[in-house]
């Protein structure tokens, strides 16, 4: 029996979130406020400053504005969810019909609508303060401004605003998503590290770009144009380009994040789609003289460095995303269950986000090492050689494999408990204190001063000190047998582990998630025959 | 209409439902009653989407929870038991929000919103503030939101805790209008007195598990019922003809009234007034009262060995 239920023809955008804001933050005091505070820091500001009001307008307007931007706006912003969760009113909203983009749309910009109100006409004020008088009282600037450059102005100060608000929401969201992974009870925003970072990123293209463009455009007059895979570009417009670009995958984000939340069916496309084009974007800036400069190693083989880049920043994004994944065992069970029940659709909604990206991070791997081989594995590159860079790729390759399978272990080994003591610990064995005694009992044994070998020759034996470095550091030891067999015989002992594990503690013997598969769709049937027999 | 299987649900480290199956009618009243711990709530989540359970299904009016939590949440009203409300919106505007937000067709909102707020009786307190509200018009307007878009099952955890006694009594009286207008209500509570007054049905959950779903109607009929005989002059002629009744256990004698058991439905009761009348006992007050709920939630507890911690 399907149930037909009263919806409206309102906007896809409607947002009764937006509305409850607006009730929320908009009294008639605070409506007066704005308007009441703004009039008399004008009268102040002209009776004090005298003829010299325009440029201390302007000066106080844009601080006004960076203050309520960057700090005000990225509060409200970073504690907009937590409010929500923390009053227990987060599950009528999950239960509720509210399309993904009219919950962003009405908790972000409603959050920070006061903020808006409050900042808006102060960059109007300055912006006048700019146009019409500053010239006269700043010498170093003509007077008057280029409409392009107000235009600029304005819309660096304003994506300053949206930008750091969106990456507040989006890092509090994604925090209390990668909690609920390892535990559903567990919903808590995280609203400290998302205000830091929303504030960091407002107040970066606030400082850096928006605050002085009056003073003749200093950051777009330094780097009048980038290149980018070769091409080039005004700077100005490649800036917004970015802008756009980066502003596009962080609401992108957020709206994945709304979509889990209110149940809708996700799998880790945008994941895999982002982690590609962001890698791919940035690896194009290094065609740009200032990003890979003439003196760096890879400058002569752009497209070479270009592919090494992409490799790491796909690697990097992986090994991110492991670190929230890996606790969800439940997320596997459930992705193997309909692996062997042949549903692809749960498989791809159960794969975690790790796997999707770890596929550009293959791609990238393979495509790296065909052109290294292409090119001539001996061909040097500067005090390098293709065959050292190779075996870095490798090298990074492996041993972040061997860190996904011990965190795999971990969260198999201690399902009951977030694991971030253990995790911590192994990381300190790893990369600390194992490498710390076995380099510091060979040097010691060899009598070696440890600063005299740190030059790595190529022809050092495997039983070098230095090279007891590939047993514990991704490295470029041009000799693959130093460099990757160390890693590689650590996964092989790990794998072992990893099925001893399974072999002490066989799967749960309740109806497990295979079998479910199945009956599931028994079980539909079943309740669409009582419909038909429910004598109500 | 609810239609669980084979559910198994897991908290990092803790199976918290082992194999929960059981069928809800539709119209019923189910009361969930259970000990503390016994995984009410978490069941109660799981049927309605917000928790995902490690295997089984759950089918609500056909659709798979899921398969398509969106479709179910369209027919369902949800009050958790540590609900939140949105203390600086009146009562008005919490409901108009959570109209929206269900998305009422916007031309009935304010009629819906009214509507609502006559059957929760918040209607004379519109223009409050939900923070000045007390616990009792707090979770009669929590119930107004989760029957703003009038879903055909309403879920209640623990909808009658914090209330003083006339709001019980008005939520019971809630709970009958609401079933007569053919919702189909799953109701968790540790009042077993007043589910009693509305209930259809029990599921007892014990240890993750379902330890019995009773049909009350029909454990009615079998049920152990109180009954209380004031006679006039009792004496033990009295007495020994109520013995010779094998539908009756003595249980208590006090001054002239006489408690016994009565083991049987309503027709027993009034066939045993009828024989007694007829056989000249000089009974001047004669009640009856049946616990059926509570007597067989006991009679699961008892059964199945564990406490009755509701």
């Amino acid at each position: 029996m399907k149930t037909k239920t009263a919806t409206t023809q309102e906007s896809y955008w409607f947002s009764p979130e937006l509305q409850r804001h607006l009730w929320l933050r908009f009294s008639l005091f605070r409506l007066l406020a704005v308007p009441v505070f703004i009039l008399c820091a004008l009268y102040a500001i002209t009776t004090f400053y005298g003829e010299a009001w325009p440029r201390e307008l302007y000066a106080r307007a844009i601080q006004f504005y960076g203050i309520l931007i960057v700090i005000w706006g990225n509060y409200e912003a970073a504690n907009v969810l937590r409010e929500e969760v923390r009053s227990n009113t987060w599950d009528f909203q999950r239960m509720s019909p509210m399309s993904p983009a009219a919950l962003i749309f009405g908790k972000l910009f409603g959050a920070t609508s006061y903020i808006w109100y409050a900042s808006l006409p102060l960059l109007g004020l300055a912006v006048y303060a700019w146009v019409t008088r500053l010239g006269g009282f700043a010498p170093a600037v003509p007077a008057g401004a280029d409409a392009k450059d107000v235009f600029f102005m304005v819309f660096f100060m304003i994506v300053a605003g949206v930008a750091g608000h969106a990456v507040s929401f989006l890092a509090s969201f994604d925090g209390m998503v990668g909690k609920t992974h390892y535990d559903p009870r567990n919903r808590q925003p995280r609203n400290m590290t998302a205000f830091l970072m929303g504030m960091g990123v407002s107040f970066g293209i606030y400082a850096l770009i928006g605050r002085n463009f009056y003073r003749g455009r200093g950051f777009f007059e330094k780097t009048p144009v980038v290149e980018w895979f070769g091409m080039t570009f005004p700077s100005e417009y490649f800036s917004i380009a970015t802008v756009a670009f980066f502003l596009f995958w962080i609401f992108m984000g957020i709206y994945r994040l709304a979509r889990r939340e209110l149940m809708y069916r996700t799998t880790p496309i945008c994941w895999f789609l982002a982690v590609g084009s962001i890698a791919l974007f940035m690896a194009g800036l290094v065609y740009d003289p200032q990003v890979l400069r003439q003196t760096d190693m890879l400058a002569e083989k752009k497209d070479y460095a270009c592919l090494f880049y992409f490799f790491v920043m796909t690697l990097a994004a992986t090994y991110y995303a492991v670190l929230g994944d890996a606790a969800d065992t439940r997320r596997y069970r459930r992705m193997f269950a309909a692996l062997r029940g042949g549903n692809w659709r749960h498989f791809f909604e159960n794969m975690p986000q790790w796997m999707a990206s770890a596929v550009w991070v293959l791609v990238a791997l393979a495509v790296f090492i065909l052109y290294s081989v292409r090119e001539g594995v001996e061909q040097d590159i500067g005090l390098f050689n293709i065959r050292m860079f190779m075996s870095l790729a490798l090298s990074l390759t492996l041993f972040a494999l061997r860190d996904i399978i011990v965190l795999h272990i971990l969260a198999l080994l201690v399902p009951d408990r977030k694991q971030t003591f253990e995790r911590v610990a192994y990381y300190v064995l790893a990369y600390f204190l194992l490498p710390a005694i076995h380099l510091s009992v060979a040097v010691k044994n060899m009598e070696i001063n440890p600063t005299s070998v740190l030059g790595f020759s190529q022809q050092t034996t495997l039983f070098h000190p230095v090279m007891y470095a590939g047993w514990y550091y991704p490295n470029f030891f041009a000799m693959f047998s130093a460099s990757l067999l160390p890693v590689l015989v650590q996964i092989f002992y790990l794998l072992i582990c990893i099925v001893v594990i399974f072999g002490i503690r066989p799967p749960q013997k309740e109806p497990a998630a295979a079998a479910a598969e199945k009956p599931r769709k028994q079980a539909a049937a079943d309740a669409r025959d009582d419909e038909w027999d429910s004598p109500a | 209409m609810i239609n669980v299987a084979g559910l198994n649900f897991d908290y990092p480290g803790k199976r918290v439902l082992h194999d929960v199956t059981f069928r809800i009618a539709e119209g019923s009243v189910t009361a969930l009653v259970g000990p503390n711990g016994a995984g009410k709530t978490t069941l109660l989540r799981c049927i309605v989407g917000l928790d995902r359970p490690h295997s089984g299904s759950i089918h609500i009016g056909g659709v798979d929870v899921e398969e398509d939590p969106r479709a179910v949440h369209r027919q369902i009203g949800y009050l958790s038991d540590f609900f939140g409300l949105y203390n600086d919106l009146t009562v008005r505007q919490c409901l108009t929000y959570m109209a929206w937000s269900q998305k009422v067709p916007q031309g009935s909102v304010a009629a819906r919103v009214d509507t609502v707020a006559k059957e929760v009786l918040i209607d004379n307190m519109l223009d409050r503030k939900a923070a000045v509200l007390s616990r009792g018009y707090r979770q009669r307007l929590g119930i107004g939101l989760a029957l703003i878009h009038d879903p055909k099952i309403l879920i209640l955890d623990e909808p009658a805790s914090g209330m003083d006694p006339e709001a019980r009594i008005q939520l019971s009286r809630l709970v009958r209008r609401l079933r007569a207008q053919g919702k189909t209500l799953i109701v968790s509570s540790h009042i077993l007195n007043e589910l009693e007054d509305y209930c259809t049905d029990m599921l007892v959950i014990r240890d993750g598990r379902v330890a019995k779903h009773v049909v009350l109607h029909e454990f009615e009929t079998e049920a152990k019922r109180t009954l209380r005989l004031s006679i006039s002059g009792l004496s033990d002629k009295h007495l020994g003809m109520l013995q010779q009744r094998p539908e009756l256990v003595l249980e208590n004698i006090e001054g002239e009234t006489v408690t016994c058991g009565l083991r049987g439905g309503k027709e027993v009761q009034h066939r045993l007034l009828v024989d007694l009348l007829r056989s000249g006992l000089p009974i001047y007050d004669y009640h009856a009262v049946a616990h059926s709920l509570q007597e067989a939630y006991m009679h699961v507890a008892e059964s199945t060995g564990g406490n009755t911690g509701t």
